[in-house]
């Protein structure tokens, strides 16, 4: 089940849960992938952001969330990818 | 229903592999054309990302009614300060209308946002009132102003800018029942894709 459909990728997102959010996508994702999730809120990152060693072969993508009901917290999650090839 | 998040990062993952693939397979014309339309599909996921989560906005703000149409103008720079960092490019006109729950005559609270980045010359007119204006109505601003209603009726607003758009936003407004109504004009740019929208949405408050 998609983890924005249920509600978990909002709760974890405003509680600063990326952990959550990674253990819960690792089933999904092959082995050889190497990741990370990143939260952040409009001026930094509010959780840890790994060391890239070489950017050029780190990709990253980004899904934006407004917050959870009566929780207002605008937030960028994003996952940055390497070895892939 | 698109699955949304984990749906968006699986598809980003099933696009790496992909061009692993072509790229042992085919020329390097074929991989960029095909790395484009890759790209272009991606960049439209966002962007419908971008737009759920403005009209999500309201609902996640449903119960604190007098902060939706701020948390929509929070919510939208926020966006944009993040599409710029990406080399994207947003840009955003917002209606915001609130009328309280009661009966006979009340007051509509209107907001415009603009985020078109331009000043405007902004108009509004509801029903056949004398039209409002807001010369150099700046970007990155809001204006607020306040209408006399009766509970009940229904009404249009035109929202307009520089004489050269216009759009009609119909407003229901019930007795005893607080509304709201977003109307929503979006444009979003990216380096492979230009996605537009504009629509309304309507809610009952509690």
């Amino acid at each position: 089940m998609a983890l924005e459909k249920t509600g978990e990728l909002r709760k974890d997102t405003v509680n600063n849960n990326a952990t959550s959010i990674q253990n819960k996508l690792n089933t999904y994702l092959p082995d050889f992938l190497n990741y990370t999730i990143v939260i952040f809120n409009e001026t930094t990152n509010t959780t840890v952001k790994p060391v890239l060693t070489n950017e050029n072969e780190t990709l990253s993508i980004s899904y934006f969330l407004s917050g959870d009901i009566d929780d207002f917290k605008p937030r960028e999650v994003r996952v940055y990818m390497w070895g892939y090839e | 229903m698109k699955n949304k998040g984990q749906m968006f990062i699986i598809a980003a993952i099933i696009m790496i592999v992909i061009l692993i693939i072509l790229k042992t397979g085919v020329n390097i014309p074929d991989i960029m054309q095909r790395n484009r339309e890759l790209e272009g599909k991606f960049e439209h996921d966002f962007f419908v990302n971008v737009v759920d989560e403005l009209t999500k906005t309201i609902d996640i703000s449903y119960h604190q009614s007098n902060n939706i149409t701020n948390n929509v103008y929070s919510f939208a720079n926020f966006t944009r300060k993040k599409m710029t960092e990406k080399l994207q490019n947003f840009n955003f006109l917002y209606l915001g209308v609130i009328t309280p729950a009661s009966s006979g005559n009340d007051i509509m609270n209107v907001t415009v946002i603009n985020l078109l980045n331009k000043p405007i010359n902004a108009t509004l007119q509801l029903n056949s009132f004398t039209p409002v204006n807001y010369s150099e109505m700046l970007d990155s601003t809001s204006w607020t102003t306040n209408y006399s209603i009766t509970q009940g009726q229904t009404y249009t607003l035109i929202v307009g800018y520089n004489g050269t758009y216009s759009e009609n936003v119909t407003i229901v407004t019930k007795i005893n029942k607080a509304i709201y109504v977003g109307f929503f004009d979006v444009t979003l740019t990216g380096s492979e894709t230009t996605y537009k929208d504009k629509f309304q949405k309507n809610h009952t408050l509690p």
